[in-house]
């Protein structure tokens, strides 16, 4: 069986965001990135899979610069067996990377592709449903559980106090959401090894934008905010705020 | 007819809120673009709830009405608003932005070849054009995107779009559709409700939530019974569900969930960049922390500088009275 895991490079989430000079985009210098925490958790599941299931093959997928190559190395000493990296400086829209990913693993027949429920940069939660439909596949979306069992997965999906037990058979694609499990801490040796693994660079197949972005601002920051008070005794005044002059209460 | 549709998303008869906020947003759009709005209704047994979106002043409802949609998953509804946007030949299609609304609108955006601006928290109609703004990095950037070909596919974030009520007839139209065999791979095979029903924090409109501050999970009772007491759910900083306090569903923040209540009470929060991304689109923000200089100040607009161990039961008694 083969698992396909799509993930991505974001900037640490501790990262404080500066614009760049076009206004489109953020100031790239400075910032360390790293591979997007559900991608990582996409990976964990799937390395868990491969390890209690005979002959699986997990191929780690990713679409950016070249630097992109690190957060390949990380999902390969996880575990992945090899990567391929879509090679493109091009800041596209979520349906143009979907499409990318698509062309560059159509031919890789996977089984089971599993990816992030979101990347933690433009937080869209959009590409997993559009390389499902692209790929022809059903898809399941924000599992924080997932097993598998004979060219099964069941996953689970807690939504507003109920939990949800999905079912399908394979091929499907799964996003993943933050469950029980952690993604593990690679080991030096790992590390090692991954930089050993095959990773394949590609050329992406761009297709037309179909959302463009006019313009990149910071939140205005806020004005008005005030010290109702200290301990206590400010509880009375922050209850008259709160009903007479925001009126939330 | 071009217009707007706005999909609307049930839960065992009867509307989940965003709904309703989408409905309104779409109505108040149709009207600067000079165009229409359309609710849609998808599901089994539905039609007899549709009329309820007539109060959002919404004119025209479509209503799909299945019952092999009983119990069905995300799929099929992604084939039944195709159809619909080919019947009508729609320019925009709003969702709600729940789990199941961002989902959805990834896989009907695909069968157009689009993808949907996702979580938006401001619509800009212009030249009969619409332009979304939406956070990024989890709110730390905002981005104004312009969808450039249409059909456009466009979800927005609960509690940030109200729904104004206004009495117009609404006029119900049942739509039969089609589903392939494909539609129905996925199953649903449980759902276990859990003992106490509570609303998912990306759809409360009152949020209370605790740090470090709270020093244990022992203490946490405090933050939701001050939550239940305003008629909210209790939420987590990233550090006490790491420290295993509290489960990740409850964390707010960039690898949890980005909030946006009417109400967000942060007690013992000092305020990580983190977290500060996740709840800043908040309409009021209130901070509870007996360090002065804690950057969660930054962003509040009302603060109590205390312990949280005697300001927090006062509230609970205070919040008793509005009752």
């Amino acid at each position: 069986m083969k698992i396909i895991v799509c993930v991505k490079q974001v900037p640490d989430t501790a990262t404080k965001i500066k614009v760049g000079t076009d206004a489109k985009t953020i100031d790239s210098s400075g910032i360390e990135y790293v591979i997007s925490p559900y991608d990582e958790l996409a990976v964990e599941h799937a390395v868990q899979i491969k390890e209690n299931n005979d002959d699986i093959e997990i191929v780690a997928v990713t679409m950016g610069t070249t630097d992109s190559d690190k957060i390949l190395r990380h999902a390969l000493a996880m575990g992945a067996d090899r990567g391929i990296l879509i090679e493109s400086d091009v800041n596209c829209d979520s349906f143009c990377t979907a499409q990318a990913l698509a062309n560059a693993i159509k031919e890789e027949n996977a089984d089971l592709v599993l990816c992030g429920v979101k990347a933690v940069d433009d937080d869209c939660s959009q590409v997993g449903g559009i390389l499902a439909t692209l790929l022809d596949m059903p898809f399941i979306w924000s599992a924080a559980e997932l097993d598998y069992e004979e060219n099964k997965v069941t996953a689970q999906n807690e939504l507003a106090g109920e939990t949800y037990t999905i079912e399908c058979e394979l091929p499907c694609l799964v996003s993943i959401q933050k469950g029980s499990i952690e993604a593990r801490i690679n080991s030096l040796i790992s590390i090692r090894k991954a930089r050993k693994k095959e990773v394949q660079n590609v050329s992406p197949t761009l297709s037309d934008a179909v959302i463009q972005t006019e313009k990149l601002e910071l939140p205005a920051a806020k004005v008005g905010g005030r010290i109702v008070g200290e301990g206590p005794e400010a509880v009375t005044e922050l209850f008259k705020l709160l009903r007479e002059e925001s009126k939330v209460l | 007819m071009s217009g707007i549709l706005a999909i609307t998303e049930v839960k065992e008869s009867s509307f989940r809120k965003a709904s309703f906020e989408v409905v309104s947003e779409a109505v108040r759009c149709a009207q600067k673009l000079g165009t229409e709005a359309t609710a849609v209704v998808i599901g089994s047994n539905v039609e007899s709830i549709a009329n309820d979106l007539g109060k959002y002043g919404v004119k025209n409802i479509v209503v799909v009405d299945d019952s092999k949609l009983e119990n069905a998953y995300t799929q099929p509804l992604a084939e039944a608003i195709e159809q619909i946007i080919k019947a009508k030949g729609s320019d925009y299609i709003f969702f709600p932005a729940t789990l199941q609304g961002k989902a959805l609108s990834a896989i009907t955006a695909a069968r157009f070849q689009r993808a949907a601006v996702s979580d938006c928290t401001e619509t800009l109609c212009d030249n009969g054009e619409l332009s979304l703004k939406r956070p990024v990095y989890a709110g730390k950037a905002i981005e104004t995107v312009k969808p450039v070909q249409k059909p456009a596919f466009v979800s927005l974030r609960p509690n940030v779009f109200p729904a104004e009520e206004t009495t117009v007839e609404a006029q119900v139209e049942k739509m039969d559709v089609t589903f392939s065999e494909k539609a129905f791979q996925i199953k649903i095979v449980n759902v276990e409700k859990a003992e106490e029903q509570k609303l998912d924090l990306t759809e409360a409109s009152v949020i209370v939530s605790g740090g470090r501050g709270m020093k244990g999970p022992e203490h946490f009772h405090l933050i939701e019974e001050l939550a239940s007491t305003l008629g909210g759910v209790n939420g987590a900083s990233r550090a006490v569900v790491d420290a295993g306090w509290r489960p990740h569903k409850e964390q707010v923040g960039q690898t949890g969930k980005t909030v946006s209540p009417q109400l967000y009470v942060a007690c013992g929060i000092s305020g990580a960049i983190q977290h500060l991304a996740g709840m800043r689109t908040s309409k009021v923000i209130v901070a509870i922390n007996k360090d002065k200089e804690a950057p969660i100040f930054q962003v509040a607009d009302y603060g109590i500088v205390g312990d949280v161990f005697e300001v927090l039961p006062v509230m609970i008694e205070e919040g008793k009275k509005l009752n």
